[in-house]
């Protein structure tokens, strides 16, 4: 009896400590996530249904409503915005990831100079935003060297790139598409690095080429990686843009918001203290909440019925 | 062995051979890729040979010589010029370095462990409430709850954090549910409990376990995902243009610094961004076998 007496004692002992030990570790990152997160997601929600003053109001929805349905003349409005995050989202989704894809299954096949590609294709990863849309902006500055480069050829330049409505949009998902090779390349390379090799070499034997190895095989074996990413874009669909306060932040007269830049400028205002529609900001956040979670809800159900290949 | 004997042995002959088809597509490919990286490397040349003009010889060149105008003198005392003549918000290059070392110093060894922390008390205990808590950070990565910075930006107001420099750091930084939440479950998780076991038959403690034990086995994967950050880090801009404009970091320097560029003269900006530049890619340089490595191999299993 003692003896099971000191092993209950024990295992209470043991258990108590594991129980302090767990909740030592927790406490602080799950308060910091209900302030941060919890607390922040709630205010914002109530913030949509106040006035600059407090008082509870619908007022935000309805200039939300107005800047949403406003003519396309307006520059700077919601519906300018949500048509570019869907050129954005589409330009990642159709072109971006089958251009990472093509890339990651070429180094993977070890093309001549496979390993200085991957080092100048992750470049722009590693550096600032800034520095690159600097320099970006100054090649294709009229008197940089793309504009010396076509007028040489006797199409000059007429304007700044990205200094007008027509072309300010289309430059910045260019820059982006200069970019793109990069986010992606360590993860997709991932992926392929665990696609057993004497599956490659079996289809080698029996004669298959490169196209049907790419499609019938490698991007089946990583589907997990892909649907992750198809998963990921849908939920982020919100927040596709490009880096527009850094290439053309004049949105008003450009066209060049999405809901994201729209949103950050609302709340930025300009880098004035405490000047931001930050009420505005959270009713039209909720607005595209309640519409965007079925939606994404519905794309996550219907990729997790295609079948992920185990191995 | 040398590298390059040990690289080919791993691929199988059969893989190596290549058709004449296979052949022209990979020359195409090449050509391609290869035109590609010199859209790269062309302004990384160009913007060398911009750093070192000065002010008059840079505006000579882009009128009349053309933009690879190499100057007759080569300026590199800009490089030394810039650290005290590029300023924004009244902080100089040398201001804003400190304030970017900081923050990386206080961001690498502070905001990650928390993830850390977390992910492994998750992988590897079983507790009350664990299955609920779980499931509200799964609903908390997957629903895309848009428009709350208004409200952040009010809480980081309320709390007096806007501006306060590192303080804001420490307040925020206690993370431990973000994306790479899942990336550190999946490591924890394929490390085997039997060492902490071993452990605790020695008359160790929980903490003795995850200090001594299941850390350092996470370590080469945790490297990765820090060495990723750091770099993130450096060329972090975003928060301190929103909540910390009075302690600008280098990107956030040179941003600022775009709307002054005519005071100080384009060659100083840019001998600013290339000195921006070098310390990410001298990092990259030397880790990228092991960061590519690393997080292929352990980082997405699980």
């Amino acid at each position: 009896m003692n003896t099971s007496f000191k092993k209950t004692h024990s295992i209470n002992y043991m258990k108590r400590k594991e129980t302090f030990f767990i909740w030592a570790m927790l406490a602080l990152p799950l308060i910091s996530w209900i302030i941060w997160y919890w607390y922040v997601n709630l205010s914002s929600i109530l913030n949509a249904f106040k006035d600059v003053d407090g008082t509870w109001s619908f007022i935000n929805f309805k200039t939300f409503w107005e800047s949403l349905t406003a003519p396309s003349t307006d520059l700077g409005s919601i519906s300018v915005g949500l048509k570019n995050t869907f050129g954005y989202y589409l330009q990642d989704l159709l072109i971006f990831i089958p251009l990472q894809i093509l890339l990651a299954y070429f180094l993977y096949k070890r093309i001549p100079g496979f390993k200085f590609f991957r080092v100048i294709f992750y470049l722009p990863s590693i550096i600032s935003g800034v520095a690159m849309t600097s320099v970006f902006k100054a090649m294709i500055a009229t008197d940089g060297p793309l504009g010396v480069i076509l007028e040489s050829m006797g199409m000059p330049l007429e304007h700044a790139l990205l200094s007008v409505p027509s072309t300010a949009t289309k430059t910045i998902m260019a820059y982006k598409l200069w970019v793109c090779l990069a986010s992606r390349m360590l993860l997709l390379g991932g992926a392929l690095a665990r696609i057993p090799i004497e599956v490659l070499e079996s289809a080698k034997l029996d004669g298959v080429g490169p196209g049907r190895e790419l499609i019938n095989m490698i991007i089946p074996l990583i589907s997990s990686t892909l649907i992750t990413y198809l998963i990921l874009g849908t939920t982020g669909i919100i927040g596709a843009s490009g880096p527009i306060l850094l290439l053309a932040p004049d949105h008003q007269s450009l066209g060049t918001t999405t809901l994201n830049y729209w949103i950050f400028d609302k709340v930025y205002a300009k880098g004035v203290h405490m000047a931001g529609q930050y009420n505005l900001v959270s009713a039209t956040g909720l607005a595209f909440t309640v519409v965007l979670v079925p939606f994404v809800l519905t794309v996550r159900w219907l990729l997790e019925k295609i079948d992920v290949v185990e191995y | 062995m040398s590298k390059r004997k040990k690289i080919n042995d791993e691929v199988p002959f059969i893989l190596k051979h290549r058709t004449t088809g296979e052949k022209i597509l990979y020359a195409f490919v090449f050509f391609i890729l290869f035109i590609w990286a010199l859209t790269f490397l062309i302004p990384g040349v160009w913007l060398v040979i911009q750093s070192l003009h000065d002010q008059w010889g840079y505006y000579v060149a882009i009128s009349f010589d053309g933009p690879f105008a190499i100057p007759d003198v080569l300026h590199f005392e800009n490089y030394i010029k810039t650290f005290s003549m590029l300023d924004a918000n009244g902080v100089n290059y040398g201001g804003m370095l400190l304030n970017t070392l900081w923050y990386m110093v206080l961001a690498i060894f502070y905001c990650p462990i928390w993830t850390v922390i977390t992910s492994y008390v998750f992988s590897k205990y079983k507790f009350r409430g664990r299955e609920f808590l779980y499931a509200l950070i799964i609903f908390a990565m997957v629903i895309p709850i848009v428009g709350t910075g208004g409200a952040r930006y009010k809480l980081i107001a309320d709390l007096k954090l806007y501006d306060s420099g590192p303080l804001y750091v420490l307040a925020t930084g206690i993370g431990g549910f973000s994306g790479s939440f899942l990336i550190m479950y999946g490591i924890f998780k394929n490390i085997s409990w039997s060492y902490a076991e071993a452990v605790f038959i020695d008359g160790g403690g929980h903490f003795t376990a995850f200090l001594r034990i299941m850390l350092p086995q996470a370590l080469p994967a945790i490297s990765v995902l820090l060495l990723d950050s750091a770099i993130d880090l450096w060329n972090e801009s975003h928060t301190f243009i929103m909540y910390l404009p009075s302690t600008p970091t280098i990107a956030t320097g040179l941003y600022y610094a775009q709307a002054a560029i005519k005071r100080f003269g384009y060659p100083l900006y840019y001998a600013g961004i290339v000195m921006s530049i070098i310390p990410p890619i001298v990092v990259f340089a030397i880790n990228s076998d092991f960061m590519m490595r690393s997080l292929s191999i352990g980082g997405l299993k699980g």
